[in-house]
Parts: C-alpha cells; structure tokens; sequence
C-alpha cells in the first residue's frame, strides 16, 4: 500500500481471493484517514470486491500469478477508484442486466456484482488497455458525508 | 464471520454474523446446503451481520430455492438499514421473507 504525493493511494494485489481482506484493509484506510462516512465506505468496499472478485474469477486464462493495481483518490465532493489489470478485455458495462424482478425460479445465482458495482457506484467507466482493462469509478460524496 | 445455529419452536434457527465476503462465502455456502438438507423451518438472524457481498447472497438464494423445493420455509430477519439497501438493490427483498425481529419472525406461520 502506498500513500502518493497527491494524497491518493494505491495497493497492488495478487489475483487470488485470500486478499480480498487486504482489499477492504486498503478501503477502510484510506476512508478513515479522510474522515468519509461509513454509509459510503460500505458502498465502496463492496463495489470494489465485485469488481476484484470478478477479475480474479473470470479476468484470466492462464494460471500465471497476476497484479491488480487499485488507486483511491478523493476530492471534495467525490471519491475516484481506480482498478486496473492485465486480463482479458472485458467491458463489465456490456454485461447483460440482471433482472431483479425475475421470479426465484428464473434467478440465477450469481451474476449480481455488476448489477450492485453499477447501482451503487455514481458512475462507472470502462477503458480498453492495450494489455487489459481499466475500470473507474466515481462515488459523489453528499454534504454530510464529505470529510470536514 | 461466525454462523452459529440453535432450535427455536419448530424452527431452525442460524445467526450469520460478521463479514460475508467472497473470501468465507464458500464457508456459508457449504453450511447452508447441509442445513437446507436436513431443516426445511429455517430462520436466519442477520442482525449481527455487518456486510455481504454478492456471493453471500447467491448462497442465501442457494438455501431459498433448496427449501422451497422440499415446501418448507426460510425467513431472514434483524437486517440493518445498509444489508436491507443491498437486498432491495438485488431484488431480495421480493424472494425472501423478511421480519424485523425475531419475535416477529417466528409468530409468521405459513
């Protein structure tokens, strides 16, 4: 984990599930070093862990270890994540929706993250890397959620 | 996360506790089936569960749809106002049974 000059910070992970902890450590930090609500850091943590968890699961081919690159940056009203791989490309924002009317027997078990990511999240972009994938996402702070 | 479970009336009763993350997801997950095998009166306390993420979830549906195969029934109750806002965001709160409390989930009698 590393705190940049400009006050963001960023935690490269292994693609495996065991650092999901290390995940929501790097979250937690940096949220409370900057006084954010715990409404919003929940909502962070768990957006973040969708978008990692899918990576790990679906992002590569190989059984070669890889390294996703997480950066956090906040300003005033807004925090910015941004999560990047070297996977195979995949636009998570082409994914098809989920139906969450669907009656139980039509409900699939899994395919949900996406769905949360882009509910929970203010905005979600998606650009194409020559060697992967970088996914940002934007969650805009309300008055009394911003830090002092 | 702890899963602890105990008999109440007629059903059984699992307190999930803590954190359900993609990383114990698998633990719940295992635990429910074998639950879902045996006890088809199941209510689940969730109101020391601090966050669950998708794969938590998929196990909770796992249970649901194992239970309503055998006719039985699951309530979840004591969901906090942050859970509640994932399961209405997922669209659970329209597949499970929810109560505020435990007193008022076991009185349900379907």
């Amino acid at each position: 984990m590393e705190m940049k000059a400009d006050g963001s910070m960023e935690v490269k992970l292994p693609n495996s599930l065991a650092a999901v902890a290390r995940l929501h450590a790097a979250v937690d930090d940096f949220c409370q070093l900057r006084a954010i609500h715990p409404d919003i850091v929940f909502k962070i943590d768990l957006a973040l862990e969708e978008v990692f968890t899918n990576i790990v699961r679906h992002g590569y081919e190989d059984s070669r270890p890889h390294e996703i690159a997480i950066r956090l940056q906040s300003g005033r009203d807004r925090v910015r994540i941004t999560i990047e791989d070297d996977g195979r490309h995949f636009n998570p924002l082409l994914a098809q929706a989920v139906d969450v009317n669907a009656a139980l027997s039509e409900r699939r078990i899994g395919g949900l993250g996406i769905h949360l990511v882009r509910r929970l999240m203010d905005q979600v972009r998606y650009q194409r890397r020559p060697n992967g994938n970088r996914l940002i996402l934007i969650k805009r702070l309300a008055r009394e959620e911003r830090q002092p | 996360m702890t899963i602890r479970e105990s008999k109440i009336d007629s059903f059984a009763l699992l307190e999930v506790s803590g954190r359900v993350d993609s990383e114990n997801a698998e633990t719940l997950k295992k635990s429910l089936v074998e639950l879902g095998k045996r006890e088809h009166r199941v209510l689940i306390d969730c109101s020391a569960m601090d966050y669950i993420s998708s794969t938590g979830l998929g196990a909770l549906l796992m249970l649901l749809k194992l239970i309503q195969q055998e006719g039985g029934m699951l309530r979840l109750f004591g969901l906090s106002p942050r859970i509640a806002e994932v399961f209405e965001i997922s669209g659970f709160n329209k597949l499970f049974a929810i109560s505020s409390s435990l007193d008022t989930a076991r009185r349900i009698d379907p």
